[in-house]
């Protein structure tokens, strides 16, 4: 479809067309390392805000010798591409501690990144009523922060505009996803990834108009045939739309997913009318999918999983965790008990950021699909 | 499946008490002057465990399991028997490897991967094995790593008893920490008055603050004769009063033992006889944590190489001040600064901080040389080997990287290692 194809370029580079063009106007772009990072308050400033992805890098072998073999191919992926001076287009990235690599990374961008803003966001760990208030706090620390790097001021009306962008964005996106309960779904899953990716590596405003004028044409489109199974991707690290592509070509389609690199990223809203926009942001972090790296949000986060999958159809879950990831580790173990509750069969990969098919994964997601096909 | 505690509790009578009572009876040469010591510690720690085993008969009372980023005092202050589950894996792999195996095994047929931290796969394994204690509940923070923020969800759903999580701050300021102690207010003490059935008693947390209080004062004073050259008490003896320190802090038990260690300390600096067996040629600064399977590599680096580790970078180093017991606030101040910066909670720190701090202790205690661990559980310590190289280069200090699992002998064995520490202390430090 002519249409996608805009997403999908905008999704198969970091550095994109959208954000060079952003950069030659004389406007700034900060990195991120996770979904847990408010990209809001960045937007306020009148930066751009994008996701570090490593599209198509298979050799770490720079950040190996730095960062650990155990430490997850994310975030040496990420730091490779610092060390080759491929991040040399930010004016700065926002780090954090959502786990041990992460927080790690955070040390190494730390060291070694030559750019004007470098920020560590300091993550919760546990949802409460304390966590509410250290996302707030922590937030202030990042505008603050922001404000003395490039001098300026983020007013409250700042922040309010950039909320109510996102929040577009979320709608818009919300809208799409609906598209994918057909069976068969208007659109596949590489596709929805290519789209999912391309909003978090474009400026936002224009991101929300192309898909606004995208949606009507997705809701016309006519689909094949039913799809043999429609299944739900969840785990850590996973932005390669090629991945999802990998699946589907076996006869399946990702119908929804737990990704942070997905439905994470573009769940709930936030509340325009809360006098604190900050305590606002807060409240849409922390009462969204937990991501595995919070100690007690696995009821939270399988609440809302749950649902998604009863109201998506899903048929079985694939798991695709990064290797040496412990959250998803654990987070597959507790996901796998509450499935098999259900009735619903969970497929475990564990795979390296860069892997985007193998031949056992291959035998692997064919043995599923056929299991699956065996049960309808 | 044996009764909850049942291994735990024949180790502690058919070892440890024989083996204190041994170190009295037979001392070992050349250690004959430090029997008491070893006695004395041995002792301590299996009083704790039997503490436990009591609690766990008694319907008036609770065993509180909780994790690094708390202290025991407030468990004390409602007449619990605490223990650190930590701590929990070190005691088998100083007695029973079999039992290590098995409880690693047990959590990997449940569908944990092998290369979760083995301390988490242990905990885990305990529970699935049945060995954990029973009348318990559980209270662990966010803090210090992955593998807790993982095993604790699953442990509440194995054990189905109850659980209090705590956000635990990963900044180590003044607000953070205050931010933390209003949580252990908030949360803390509703939740052991509810679990306990026992009004919260604040002259109680006093008490039980008062007590730590001056076992801190002890554990400074053996902490500060190390910086002495030579330093004394070998090996073991100078790691382990940190290790009980965080897991009996506020009992009366572990005062006494920490003040004999303090003035056998104490005294042999003021009377000038800090040497030991063995001559002392290299100062170590151990980074991240020891080998708890192999009990003599200590006193086998300080009789081969005269290499002395003095002190660690988890463990050794006095940071804090004694808890403030004006009020209530303030105790509880006190109480999350240590809970949050002692130990493995250390690790929460961002990588410069956590390098400046093991340098702060390497120039302290006048090392001369470090040895990193490499937990190949630990994402964290692994994460800093590239900063923590880079430092050292930088200040010319002689640095060995050794990979293993502090708990599980078959990924490094103990000869192995002691290779790799002989080839350093035989060409590097020569």
């Amino acid at each position: 479809m002519e249409d996608l194809r805009y997403f999908a370029e905008m999704a198969s580079e970091l550095n994109n067309a959208e954000i060079q063009a952003w950069k030659r106007a004389g406007k700034r772009v900060i990195g991120t390392v996770c979904s847990n990072i408010p990209e809001e308050l960045i937007y306020a400033a009148g930066i751009l805000p994008i996701r570090l992805r490593a599209p198509r890098l298979q050799d770490t072998s720079s950040a190996d010798s730095l960062l650990h073999r155990i430490n997850c191919s994310y975030t040496r992926s990420v730091l490779e591409l610092l060390l080759r001076g491929e991040l040399g287009f930010l004016d700065g990235i926002v780090t954090t501690n959502t786990c041990d690599h992460m927080l790690r990374l955070a040390g190494e961008l730390q060291a070694e990144a030559r750019m004007p803003f470098i920020h560590y966001f300091s993550m919760y760990h546990a949802l409460g009523k304390a966590a509410d208030e250290w996302f707030v706090l922590e937030m202030e620390k990042l505008k603050g922060s922001l404000e003395q790097a490039f001098s300026m001021k983020i007013s409250d009306d700042d922040v309010r505009r950039a909320i109510f962008v996102y929040n577009r964005t979320r709608r818009l996106m919300g809208q799409l996803n609906e598209f994918r309960k057909a069976d068969p779904p208007p659109l596949s899953g590489t596709e929805y990834f290519q789209i999912v990716l391309a909003g978090m590596s474009t400026p936002r405003e224009q991101f929300n108009d192309r898909l606004e004028a995208l949606l009507p044409l997705i809701q016309s489109r006519r689909a094949g045939g039913a799809v043999q199974s429609r299944l739900m991707v969840v785990g850590g690290g996973c932005d390669a739309p090629e991945f999802i592509e990998f699946i589907e070509r076996k006869g399946a389609r990702i119908v929804t997913d737990g990704l942070c690199f997905g439905m994470r990223h573009y769940s709930g809203t936030i509340d325009e009318n809360d006098a604190n926009p900050l305590h606002a942001i807060a409240l849409r972090y922390t009462n969204r999918a937990a991501c595995p790296a919070i100690i007690n949000g696995f009821p939270q986060s399988y609440g809302i999983l749950s649902k998604l999958i009863r109201e998506w159809g899903v048929q079985g879950v694939i798991c695709a965790r990064l290797k040496f990831c412990d959250h998803w580790a654990g987070a597959r173990k507790l996901l796998a008990e509450e499935l098999r509750k259900d009735g619903l069969p969970l497929l475990d990969l564990e795979r390296e950021y860069s892997t985007t098919s193998s031949g056992q994964m291959s035998t692997r997601i064919q043995a599923f699909l056929e299991m699956l096909k065996s049960q309808a | 499946m044996g009764k909850p505690f049942e291994r735990t509790v024949e180790i502690v009578n058919g070892l440890m008490r024989p083996m204190a009572q041994f170190w009295l009876d037979n001392p070992m040469p050349p250690f004959e002057d430090y029997a008491r010591l070893y006695s004395a510690i041995i002792n301590n720690n299996a009083d704790n465990y039997e503490r436990v085993a009591a609690a766990m008969c008694d319907p008036q009372r609770k065993v509180a399991l909780f994790e690094f980023g708390l202290v025991p005092q407030p468990f004390y202050a409602f007449d619990c028997a605490p223990l650190c589950l930590e701590f929990y894996p070190s005691f088998f792999t100083r007695t029973n490897m079999n039992v290590v195996y098995e409880f690693l095994d047990a959590a990997e047929q449940a569908g944990l991967p092998s290369d979760v931290c083995s301390t988490d796969r242990f905990i885990v394994g305990a529970a699935l094995s049945d060995e954990l204690p029973d009348n318990a509940f559980f209270v662990t923070s966010s803090s210090p790593c992955d593998g807790t923020r993982i095993a604790y969800p699953i442990l509440h759903k194995l054990l189905d008893c109850p659980m209090l999580y705590l956000e635990a701050p990963f900044r180590y300021d003044r607000e953070a920490i205050r931010y933390y102690a209003r949580q252990l207010k908030s949360e803390l003490i509703p939740f052991l008055e509810q679990i306990t059935k026992k009004p919260f008693d604040i002259d109680r947390l006093r008490e039980a603050v008062i007590e730590s209080n001056k076992a801190y004062e002890y554990l400074v004073d053996i902490h500060d004769t190390f910086t002495v050259k030579p330093a004394p008490h070998p090996g073991l003896l100078r790691i382990m009063p940190y290790g009980s320190f965080i897991q009996g802090a506020g009992h009366p038990g572990l005062t006494e033992t920490l003040k004999l260690l303090r003035d056998d300390a104490v005294g042999r600096v003021r009377e000038g006889r800090t040497q030991g067996p063995f001559e002392e040629k290299h100062r170590v600064l151990w980074v991240h944590v020891p080998p708890t399977y192999d009990m003599e590599l200590f006193n086998w680096m300080e009789e081969h190489f005269g290499a002395m580790v003095v002190t660690n970078s988890l463990s050794s180093t006095a940071i804090l001040e004694p808890i403030d017991t004006t009020s209530l606030d303030t105790m509880l101040e006190g109480i999350a600064w240590q809970g949050l910066d002692m130990t493995m909670s250390l690790m929460r720190f961002d990588t410069e901080k956590l390098i400046d701090f093991s340098l702060h202790a390497y120039d302290h205690y006048q090392c001369d040389c470090m040895i990193v661990t490499q937990h190949v559980g630990c994402n964290s310590i692994c994460g800093a080997r590239g900063l923590i190289r880079k430092v050292c280069r930088k200040r010319d200090i002689p640095v060995l990287f050794i990979e293993f699992d502090y708990n599980d002998d078959r990924v490094l064995p103990p000869e192995l290692m002691r290779t790799q520490i002989e080839e350093f202390f035989t060409t590097v430090m020569e």
